[in-house]
């Protein structure tokens, strides 16, 4: 398991070249199907999370230099622009509630399934999240988490 | 809706925002509550642009298409349930000729109690109006602010001049929207066993 905190900032190699090909500036995250499908290298440089051999402490390792590619729909240029960015988003239960803000995302290095959200109630287990989009994460109503955010 | 009940100033509702729950997007927001013509049912929205660009939608939103009624948000599945037709707009049309803010509730007995400030919803599966908060009423119980919320009988005409309420309400006024769903059932269970 890893934090998306500390995956952003790492460099990204090429296996086949050794050469650095850019930095992680981001995550772009789809929910369903609640995993990372791409990540952002450069200014406007995606790497499908096919095309990513291993996202280790030091370096995030993609195959060659040519799966860099540019945004290839809306959505990915909405990622782009920060607009779908996890951390600080605003988290609203399906009932209504606000439940805090991101602080964090947990996923699994291997597959990049999302394992959990940290947000400033508590964390959210990834079979809750539902939807995100540029106002806010929906996310399944939890009884615990309603009592810990002081409702 | 959600099996959850709350309680909610008609006012809270206004400019809160409409979330749709498949994209987390707010796609608009509450600009008026649109209430039934013939009881206390609320029937739903009306709406106003999100942003600073805001301004009214010709667009409504019926509360049958509404996914859930929260603390800061009001939850629709998708934006399909914002819609410009049906028989919602008729019933739009026909509660502006029907604002009770400002009038006066007035008990059978004769004794005004104060004028209608806010209306308070009960967010049920079937929504309804269950009091009106009032100010400046003369005599009423909790005293002190001046603002007292009086529970409304389970049913109840509404003319556009006045409304009238059973005397015995002034014994079920309460100043505390907390415990106020408490103070609408004893008052309603008085009526039912008093008639």
């Amino acid at each position: 398991m890893r934090r998306l905190s500390a995956t952003v900032g790492t460099k990204v190699m090429s296996s086949a070249s050794a050469q650095r090909v850019g930095t992680v500036q981001r995550a772009v995250i789809d929910v369903p199907p609640r995993r990372i499908v791409a990540l952002q290298v450069g200014r406007d440089e995606l790497v499908d999370w096919q095309a990513i051999l291993g996202v280790g402490p030091d370096a995030v390792v993609i195959e060659d230099e040519s799966r860099v590619r540019a945004a290839a729909d809306a959505r990915e240029e909405r990622a782009l622009a920060g607009e779908l960015d996890w951390k600080g988003k605003r988290v609203l239960s399906d009932l209504g509630d606000e439940l805090g803000t991101v602080t964090e995302v947990e996923f699994d290095e291997g597959d990049g399934a999302i394992h959990s959200v940290g947000t400033t109630t508590g964390p959210v287990a990834a079979e809750r999240l539902h939807a995100m989009g540029s106002y806010c994460l929906v996310v399944r109503h939890d009884e615990r988490q309603a009592a810990t955010s002081g409702e | 809706m959600s099996p959850r009940q709350l309680l909610l100033r008609a006012s809270d509702l206004i400019g809160r925002p409409l979330v749709t729950i498949d994209e987390g997007e707010d796609v608009a927001e509450v600009k008026d509550v649109v209430y039934g013509t013939a009881d206390a049912a609320v029937l739903g929205f009306t709406l106003n642009r999100r942003g600073f660009l805001g301004g009214p939608m010709r667009e409504v939103v019926a509360w049958s298409d509404v996914a859930a009624v929260g603390r800061h948000a009001v939850m629709i599945a998708d934006a399909g349930a914002i819609t410009a037709d049906g028989d919602l707009l008729q019933d739009v049309r026909a509660s502006r000729r029907r604002n009770v803010l400002g009038s006066d509730v007035i008990t059978d007995a004769g004794q005004r109690l104060g004028k209608v400030t806010d209306v308070v919803v009960l967010v049920d599966e079937r929504p309804e109006v269950v009091g009106y908060e009032i100010t400046g009423g003369e005599g009423l119980k909790p005293g002190g602010s001046g603002r007292v919320f009086v529970p409304l009988p389970d049913t109840l005409a509404v003319s556009g001049e006045a409304l009238m309420v059973p005397a015995a309400v002034s014994d079920f006024v309460t100043d505390d929207l907390a415990g106020f769903g408490a103070a609408v059932q004893r008052f309603r269970q008085h009526l039912r066993t008093t008639s």
